[in-house]
């Protein structure tokens, strides 16, 4: 595998861009066996990759990281509170914005989450994600104006207080 | 992504940039290329360039005739002893070394008729992340909470493996924002089988080599460039194998025999309790107290299981006690409610398994 320098390009390229897919949607002990799986398939198919490769590695770290998802761990799973009064969730103002953002994403759709996760942490344009996701780079815009005002509602109704003008609809 | 942002949500693209859990990650190096491409060679067999598919298993063959030899030594001598392998690095302390080697005297199987299962029990004390966050992180709640998963797995590996996962009780809370957790009972979370025999994690076991140093060759490969340092991740993974309690008599003995190799295996704890019994834990504890204990059992030396302290507080440590029993037929109960999938090889190459 080393004799392949195209290969060795393909990882050195784009390895780093999986390793933070994964990063992003999976526990930490279990990135590095979701970036070999993936570029494991890639040698596989290296005859016949596409030559945009990423939105090909990306959508081949879904279904790594969707069968990951389904047979592994218990040290994966997120647990959901019942709804208590003086639960965590009720008081959010001593909670750093990234996680604030975070639990807010976990209560969209899968759909609704991954999206806003390619545009704004994979930072694809709409056709990359459409490539991913399997759908027109039309549906991708629409889809993405929908969960971003999905995710504000949610955002509004877990804040205690008033949302800035900037991200009211 | 510019073509992306409106106007109208300026501050929301900004907090959603800047909740990104990846920010923090460090940049992709030549070292990192270096070590993922070594793994990917070994689990693909031995690549060369200029093939059009991977070139099967050379080494793999080679494996497979060492394991064919090793087994059927063991069932001549009933009992194996590995010679040390001498790497000349150090290697466990003497009285870890006399622990393992009273677990390779009771790694032993009862003899197998080919339509019975081995059904593998492992109850569990698990971490769990109530929403969105990293177990341990100040603001998030992370609890301890009670699990099991029985498998039925075919002895001689020609049929389906089944499953049945149950949750259990929440035990306590270790860190985060207080909270109150729920009473909850145990209820099975998922009932399922599939077309095909099960892999146990990351390793077809069929294929690891049952000779003590060619097995430890495999997983310090795979192990290089994965987590805090190669001998931890080597335990780890030694660790998640016989964690699945998937792997036969002869293997567990060349698993406890390279442990016998790793810099820093020592007796941590000379009296614990794992789900009633009474063992001796070895392992390795890293600075910040994070490691993973391997559990042998104090009256017979058997291995029963693990334990992974997080680091941060004795209330932290995930719990998985191991049993393996020989039956003549997964339960009726699993059989009628489990959810079939069927698995096959994708274009990627991957193997998926959907419901029919």
């Amino acid at each position: 595998m080393r004799d392949d320098k195209g290969f060795e390009a393909l990882v050195s390229g784009h390895a780093g861009a999986v390793r933070a897919y994964a990063a992003r949607r999976v526990a930490a002990h279990a990135v590095d066996d979701i970036v070999a799986e993936v570029f494991l398939a890639a040698w596989r198919k290296r005859d016949a990759l596409p030559s945009h490769v990423r939105p090909w590695l990306f959508k081949t770290a879904a279904l790594v990281i969707a069968e990951h998802h389904r047979t592994a761990g218990r040290r994966d799973r997120r647990e959901r509170l019942a709804a208590e009064p003086a639960g965590v969730t009720d008081d959010l103002s001593g909670v750093p914005d990234q996680v604030v953002i975070q639990r807010a994403l976990a209560e969209l759709t899968d759909d609704d989450a991954e999206i806003l996760r390619l545009a704004y942490w994979e930072d694809l344009p709409s056709r990359d994600i459409a490539l991913v996701l399997g759908c027109t780079p039309g549906a991708v815009r629409v889809r993405l104006h929908r969960a971003r005002g999905r995710l504000t509602e949610v955002l509004a109704a877990q804040s205690t207080t008033p949302i800035p003008e900037g991200v009211r609809r | 992504m510019t073509e992306l942002l409106h106007d109208d949500h300026p501050m929301l693209d900004e907090r959603l940039r800047a909740a990104d859990p990846a920010r923090s990650l460090s940049a992709w190096g030549a070292d990192d290329t270096t070590a993922l491409l070594a793994r990917l060679e070994t689990r693909a067999g031995g690549v060369r360039s200029g093939s059009a598919a991977p070139v099967a298993t050379r080494r793999r063959n080679t494996w497979a005739r060492a394991a064919v030899f090793a087994a059927a030594a063991a069932l001549v001598l009933g009992l194996v002893i590995f010679p040390g392998l001498g790497l000349g690095r150090g290697g466990a302390t003497a009285e870890a070394s006399d622990v393992l080697s009273r677990a390779q005297l009771a790694a032993v199987d009862p003899p197998t008729r080919p339509h019975q299962y081995w059904r593998i029990t492992t109850t569990s004390i698990t971490s769990a992340v109530v929403g969105e966050g990293s177990f341990g992180d100040p603001a998030t709640v992370s609890a301890m909470r009670r699990v099991e998963r029985t498998t039925w797995v075919p002895v001689d590996g020609s049929r389906p493996t089944w499953f049945v996962d149950r949750v259990g009780p929440y035990v306590r809370q270790v860190s985060g924002p207080r909270a109150t957790l729920p009473k909850l009972g145990w209820t099975t979370s998922d009932v399922w089988t599939s077309n095909k025999p099960a892999r146990a994690g990351m390793y077809d076991l069929t294929v690891l080599p049952r000779d003590a140093r060619a097995l430890r060759a495999v997983l310090y490969a795979n192990a290089a460039g994965r987590g805090s340092g190669l001998d931890a991740q080597v335990v780890d993974d030694i660790a998640a194998i016989l964690r699945e309690g998937y792997a036969d008599a002869a293997l567990r003995k060349a698993l406890f025999e390279v442990l016998k190799t790793v810099p820093g295996i020592e007796v941590v704890a000379d009296d614990v309790t794992l789900k009633g019994q009474h063992g001796i834990a070895l392992g390795l504890t890293e600075q910040s107290g994070r490691g993973r204990q391997l559990i042998f059992k104090t009256s017979d030396g058997s291995y029963i299981g693990e334990r992974f302290a997080w680091g941060f507080g004795i209330d932290a440590t995930n719990e998985d006690a191991v049993t393996r029993v020989l039956v003549d037929d997964v339960d009726p109960e699993a059989k009628a409610q489990a959810t079939r999938f069927m698995c096959s090889t994708n274009e990627q190459g991957l193997v998926m398994c959907r419901k029919p």
